[in-house]
C-alpha cells in the first residue's frame, strides 16, 4: 500500500526530551490571523479604521497650503492625541470582532484539548492568542498613528521635521499599548469566562460603557477626582493626555495620570492572571 | 519491557466524586485496549495519561517524565480525544498541517507529514474540503490523523471507530495493530468489547474508577462464557423450537413468555447456542433473536460479583 509511510518506517525511538522550541504561539498567532483576514468583515473594520487617516492628512495638507489655518488647526501633539482617541471606538468594535470567540470557541467545543497536546505551555496558548488580538489591534491604532505621523511629517516638515517632533513616535507607540493592552485583557477574559462568543463580545461592552456610568454616577455622588478611576475609558484618556502633555477635559481634569495608569495595569495583570486560572483543557465539573 | 506509560496508585477526585481510584499498572509498547462502561473512568484516565489533568494523589508517568506539567513530552505524544472540535474553517490538510506546526514542523515538513497521515486514514480525496463539511466518520478520522501525523511514540485514542462505516473500522483497526507492531503504545478506549478484540488482546478493564482487571482478552471471554447470557427469540413455532433447545448441554433455563410468545433462553455458550437456533430457524419460523443483557454494563456487573 502506497500511503502506509508512518507504519511502515517501523518504531523509530525519539527521544522524549526534545526541548521546547521557542516562539512556540508563533503558529497559534499565524493560523489565527489567517482565519480572521478571510472574514470581510474584518477587513472591512481596518478599513473604516483608517479613513481618519486619510482625514487628518488632508488637514496636515491644507495647513501647509495655507499656513494661516494653522491657528485654527495647529499640526501638534494635540492632533495626534486626538486621531489616536477618536481610534478608541474602532478598536473596541475590532476588539469584540476578532477577539470574542478566540478562547471562548476553544473552550465550549473542546478545541483548547488540540492546542495543549501539543508541546505548548497554558502560556502560549494564551501569548498566541494575545498575539491575534496584539496584530489585529494595532491595524486600527499604533499603525494608522504611525502612518499618520510619517505621511504628516513628509507633508509638513517645516513644522514636524524637527528632531524633536521626533518624540511624537514614541508617545503614539506608548498611547496605543495603552488601550491596546488592557483592552486585550479584558476581551480575552470575558471569552474565557462566556463560553459564547455573543456572551463575550456583549459583556466586553457592558464592562466599557458600564465603567463609564459608575465613573459618572460616583462623579455625582462624591465629586471626587478619582472618579474617573471607575471607568477604563477615562483611565486610558488621562494617561493619553499624560503622554502627549495636552489639556485635559473637564471630566479628567483632576484626575492623577499616575493612578489612571496604575488602574490600568492592574487590569491587565488581572486579566492575564484570570486567564492562567480559568483556561483549562479539561473541564472539571464538580 | 520499556514502560511507557506509569500509573503509580494514582487517583483523582472531582470535588467529593471519585473518578479514578489507586490505579497503578504499566503499558509498554503495543496496543493495549481500555475497557469499560460509560463512566467507569476511562476519560479521566485517559486525561491523567495524556497530562491534561494532575492526579489528585499518586504519579503519572510519561515516557519517563511527569505527565501533567511536562509539555515537551508532547513531541512523542498523539491524542486523539473524544471531543467533537476541529478548525471547521480548515481544510482537512490545513487542519493536521497547523497542528503540526505546533509541534515545530516548519510548512514543508508539516504539510508532507499531514499529507501522508491523511493518506493513512484515507482521506486524501477529501483533504482539501473544509473539515466543516465532513461526515462523522471523516471528521473521526481526521482527528486520527492529527494525532499519528508526527509520528509519536505513545497514542492515546479515546473511542476512535465512532461513527465508521464498517470498511474504515476496519481500516483503523488494522492501522492501531501495525502501529503496536511498530513498537509504539497505543492505548484505546471503547466500551464496545467485539472493537477491541480486533485490535488487541491486551485489556485494562475498569470499572467505578477502578481497574477491574489487567490481562488477555481470552481470560475475560472466559468469565464471560461462564457468565449465563438473556436471549429472546420471536418464532412461529416457539414450542418446537424450545422442544429442540432444551437437550443442549449450555443451556440454563427456558421459558415461554405467555403475553408475547417469545421464547426466552438463560445460555452460557452463545456461540453454540446460536449455531443451533440458526440451523432451527427454517423449521420452526425464526423470525427475530436478541441477546437481552449483551452489554458491558452486565458483564462488568457480572464481574464485579465475582
Amino acid at each position: 500500500m502506497s500511503s502506509s509511510q508512518i507504519y511502515e518506517q517501523h518504531y523509530r525511538r525519539l527521544d522524549a526530551s526534545i526541548p521546547l522550541r521557542a516562539q512556540r504561539w508563533i503558529p497559534i498567532a499565524r493560523e489565527g490571523l489567517k482565519a480572521l483576514v478571510g472574514f470581510r468583515a474584518f477587513l472591512g473594520l481596518i478599513a473604516i479604521g483608517w479613513l481618519p487617516v486619510f482625514g487628518r492628512l488632508v488637514q496636515v495638507y491644507f495647513t501647509t497650503r495655507f499656513p494661516e489655518a494653522r491657528r485654527v488647526v495647529p499640526v501638534d501633539d494635540k492632533l495626534f492625541f486626538d486621531f489616536m482617541a477618536m481610534q478608541l471606538p474602532w478598536m473596541l468594535l475590532m476588539s469584540a470582532y476578532a477577539g470574542a470567540g478566540l478562547i471562548a470557541n476553544d473552550m465550549r467545543t473542546g478545541g483548547l484539548l488540540l492546542y495543549l497536546s501539543r508541546p505548548l505551555t497554558l502560556v502560549d496558548y494564551i501569548l498566541g492568542k494575545f498575539s491575534i488580538l496584539f496584530a489585529s489591534l494595532s491595524m486600527v491604532t499604533l499603525i494608522p498613528g504611525v502612518v499618520l505621523f510619517l505621511g504628516a511629517r513628509s507633508l509638513a516638515p517645516d513644522v514636524l521635521g524637527d528632531a524633536a517632533h521626533l518624540l511624537l513616535l514614541p508617545k503614539i507607540i506608548g498611547f496605543s499599548l495603552v488601550m491596546i493592552l488592557p483592552t486585550i485583557g479584558l476581551v480575552l477574559v470575558m471569552s474565557a469566562l462566556a463560553r459564547n462568543p455573543r456572551f463575550a463580545g456583549l459583556g466586553f461592552f457592558f464592562v466599557f460603557v458600564g465603567t463609564t456610568v459608575a465613573q459618572g454616577i460616583a462623579w455625582q455622588a462624591t465629586r471626587s477626582p478619582y472618579a474617573g478611576l471607575a471607568s477604563i475609558q477615562a483611565c486610558m484618556r488621562r494617561v493619553g493626555e499624560w503622554i502627549f502633555q495636552v489639556k485635559p477635559t473637564r471630566m479628567t481634569a483632576a484626575l492623577p495620570a499616575e493612578w489612571a495608569l496604575l488602574v490600568l495595569v492592574l487590569l491587565a495583570l488581572g486579566c492575564f492572571y484570570v486567564l492562567k486560572t480559568r483556561v483549562r483543557a479539561v473541564e472539571v465539573v464538580k | 519491557m520499556t514502560a511507557r506509560v506509569v500509573f503509580k496508585k494514582a487517583s483523582r477526585w472531582y470535588g467529593p466524586v471519585m473518578a479514578l481510584n489507586d490505579v497503578s499498572f504499566e503499558l509498554g509498547p503495543g496496543v493495549y485496549g481500555l475497557l469499560g462502561p460509560n463512566g467507569a473512568g476511562k476519560s479521566s484516565l485517559l486525561k491523567l495519561a495524556s497530562g491534561q489533568l494532575r492526579p489528585s494523589q499518586g504519579t503519572v508517568e510519561l515516557l519517563g517524565r511527569p505527565a501533567f506539567g511536562s509539555p515537551d513530552v508532547f513531541h512523542s505524544v498523539g491524542l486523539c480525544s473524544d471531543t467533537d472540535a476541529l478548525f471547521e474553517d480548515f481544510t482537512g490538510l490545513q487542519f493536521v498541517s497547523a497542528l503540526l506546526s505546533l509541534n515545530g514542523f516548519d510548512e514543508v515538513q508539516a504539510r508532507k507529514l499531514a499529507t501522508e497521515a491523511i493518506e493513512t486514514v484515507d482521506l486524501k480525496d477529501a483533504m482539501h474540503r473544509k473539515v466543516g463539511g465532513y461526515s462523522k466518520g471523516m471528521r473521526q478520522r481526521i482527528k486520527l490523523a492529527q494525532s499519528l501525523a508526527h509520528r509519536p511514540e505513545v497514542l492515546f485514542l479515546d473511542e476512535p471507530l465512532t461513527g465508521m462505516d464498517p470498511q474504515n473500522r476496519k481500516r483503523i483497526s488494522d492501522l492501531m495493530k501495525r502501529l503496536g507492531d511498530d513498537g509504539r503504545t497505543v492505548l484505546v478506549s471503547t466500551h464496545i468489547l467485539h472493537e477491541l478484540e480486533q485490535v488487541t488482546r491486551r485489556v485494562l478493564l475498569i470499572h467505578n474508577g477502578r481497574v477491574l482487571a489487567e490481562g488477555d482478552l481470552g481470560e475475560i471471554r472466559d468469565l464471560l462464557d461462564r457468565h449465563p447470557r438473556s436471549v429472546r427469540i420471536k418464532a412461529a413455532d416457539t414450542r418446537g423450537l424450545a422442544r429442540e433447545l432444551v437437550s443442549l448441554p449450555d443451556l440454563v433455563s427456558l421459558n415461554l413468555e405467555d403475553a408475547t410468545g417469545h421464547l426466552l433462553a438463560e445460555i452460557r455458550k452463545p456461540d453454540a447456542f446460536f449455531s443451533k437456533v440458526q440451523e432451527l430457524s427454517a423449521a420452526c419460523g425464526v423470525e427475530e433473536m436478541w441477546v437481552t443483557d449483551e452489554n458491558l454494563e452486565s458483564v462488568f456487573s457480572y464481574l464485579v460479583s465475582k
